[in-house]
């Protein structure tokens, strides 16, 4: 094969491919964006104006703050299995809006109790582009300075920022980094920095318990977070699911894998990650056409139940972007949040569970949104917060 | 290209007209997936659209092949690893072309993204390896070894696109006297 060989096959075999949108798709869209960023934006001002700030709303549990009355945008309707965000989503006053603010201090300087989440803003080659935020739950915004994250890669030199969802422990005392050759362990109560070495190219960190997953495409480790004692555990560390922070020590470790028919839930012991059980995932509790094709992201447990963004069938596409709520044990799926396909790509991966059964995900263009499965509230936790952001449990 | 009265959209819609088949074509040989390179593409229009005030002074179709390649390679990754060997390949005619595009479009669909996109920049894009850094944000040194690797792959899964074991029609002359790719 040689090179005019080469350009002529692509050439030929794309020769049929054409766009099926008009050209003014694009420009249409941006139309409506920079609108709704005008009206999110017109809309938190005046929630910042009529409250008086924000800081009367930082509590550890999250709640609504009295005198802020949340008006979700999504009134609770114990909805069917399938349901839809709003057109525009409303942002009551949050705790984790302070994470818009740049820092204020260095962790070295002043360690926090307790972290409420951990940022790193990106640019758009979706590269770290600033220091890692460290939102404490004193409201006040710090540096990671403590130690100096470089991007995870894979052995074809793919690179990603270090900050993924699920490096944040549940308590928040802790940050995990996977890194090239070692895991990086901030205590971040003390800003103290533990290194373990570590085999191969590590890129994706899950907190289970007390122990942290750690790993790559060809291998992941437990690590012990007090005796920093490693061993290797046959699950996938891009399969697994962050367990439910109260589940104990010897709790099953969940994987989602597989796409379609052969989408599937499996339950390996806490240990060695023995395989025990393998269950389908059906649709069966949902309306035709609708099924989850194959899950993306990180999937998180609460209790037995499993919230993943996926890539769905609804009634106009093969395709669609969605959340999907699982029965773990059974494989059944509960619920789905119908994103539809006007989103990125990938758009709405799911950050974790609340302490009040809601699902944290992201929603396009750079919001955090909370969505209550049972009831099909929908509301939006922060806006404009373009980055990667992982959160204490 | 200048601005207009209209706030930019005529230079934006002609400048996705002109450019919008080969994108969404390199888009699908680097995904594999209609659907898929129709909404990378829509989502790189999005943001050309978006930042289009400062970019359409500049060189858009640069700005637009960066976003576009990156997203792919980005996305691409964060799906089941499974997806390089395992995905199901779109439903192709077998005409007379048809084996081809599916040999092709299997070949293709055993390299990790960036292999793909390398070759899919340098290739069907013609880009010199300099511009192929550029649209991805690598150096010159991983495009030529990416390169290397991924035409070294290609021949290995797909020994029947040499010339003479070619399915469908010829493609050129002598292709078999041609001189091997150099990496």
């Amino acid at each position: 094969m040689n090179e005019q060989d080469l350009r002529q096959l692509l050439t030929v075999s794309v020769e049929d491919i054409r766009p099926s949108q008009p050209a003014a798709a694009g420009w249409e869209r941006a139309r409506r964006t920079r609108r709704t960023r005008r009206a999110v934006g017109a809309v938190a001002l005046a929630v910042v104006l009529v409250g008086g700030g924000t800081v009367a709303a930082l509590r550890p549990s999250a709640g609504p703050p009295p005198g802020h009355p949340v008006a979700p945008t999504v009134e609770p309707t114990h909805a069917g299995p399938v349901q839809h965000p709003p057109a525009e989503l409303t942002f009551p006053p949050d705790p984790l809006a302070r994470l818009s603010n740049p820092p204020i201090v260095r962790l070295s300087e002043r360690p926090v109790q307790r972290a409420l989440a951990l940022f790193q803003p990106v640019d758009e080659e979706y590269r770290a582009d600033g220091p890692v935020r460290v939102l404490g739950d004193d409201g006040v915004v710090r540096s990671l300075d403590v130690v100096t994250l470089a991007p995870t890669r894979d052995r074809d030199g793919n690179e990603a920022p270090a900050l993924k969802p699920g490096v944040l422990s549940p308590d928040g005392r802790w940050a995990a980094f996977a890194q090239t050759n070692e895991l990086i362990m901030v205590d971040l109560t003390r800003a103290g920095v533990g290194r373990i070495p570590l085999d191969g190219y590590l890129e994706l960190v899950v907190w289970a318990n007390d122990r942290v997953l750690v790993g790559g495409d060809d291998r992941t480790y437990a690590v012990e977070r007090d005796t920093e004692a490693a061993s290797t555990i046959d699950v996938s560390a891009w399969e697994v699911v962050t367990p439910d922070p109260d589940a104990g020590r010897e709790a099953a470790l969940i994987e989602t894998s597989g796409q379609r028919d052969g989408l599937m839930v499996r339950s390996r012991t806490a240990r060695e990650g023995t395989l025990r059980s393998e269950q389908r995932v059906t649709g069966e509790l949902l309306p035709a056409p609708y099924q989850v094709n194959e899950f993306y992201g990180r999937g998180w447990l609460h209790g037995e139940r499993l919230a993943q963004a996926a890539w769905i069938t609804n009634d106009e596409i093969d395709g669609a972007e969605g959340v999907a709520v699982l029965d773990a044990r059974t494989g059944a799926v509960a619920h789905v949040l119908d994103l539809g396909r006007d989103r990125a790509k990938g758009c709405c991966p799911v950050l974790g569970w609340d302490n009040k059964g809601a699902v944290l995900l992201r929603l396009e263009p750079a919001a955090l949104a909370r969505w209550h499965p049972e009831t099909g509230e929908i509301t939006g936790v922060v806006d404009n917060l373009t980055g990667v952001l992982a959160l204490a449990g | 290209m200048a601005p207009t009265a209209n706030d930019g959209r005529d230079g934006y819609l002609a400048f996705v007209e002109s450019h919008q088949h080969r994108l969404l074509r390199a888009a699908y040989l680097i995904c594999g997936n209609r659907h898929q390179a129709e909404d990378l593409l829509q989502e790189a229009l999005l943001k050309l659209a978006l930042r289009w005030a400062s970019v359409r002074d500049g060189d858009p179709a640069a700005y637009v092949r960066a976003i576009l390649y990156r997203d792919a390679v980005s996305w691409w990754r964060r799906r089941r690893r499974e997806w390089l060997s395992a995905a199901p390949p779109d439903r192709v005619t077998v005409d007379r072309d048809g084996a081809l595009r599916l040999t092709l479009h299997d070949a293709l669909g055993q390299l990790p993204p960036r292999q793909r996109a390398v070759l899919v920049l340098r290739y069907y894009e013609d880009l010199t390896e300099v511009a192929t850094a550029e649209a991805l944000g690598v150096t010159v040194g991983t495009v030529k070894s990416q390169c290397h690797t991924a035409l070294r792959r290609l021949r290995e899964v797909a020994p029947d696109l040499a010339p003479g074991k070619r399915p469908g029609r010829a493609l050129s002359g002598d292709l078999a006297t041609g001189v091997e790719v150099n990496p």
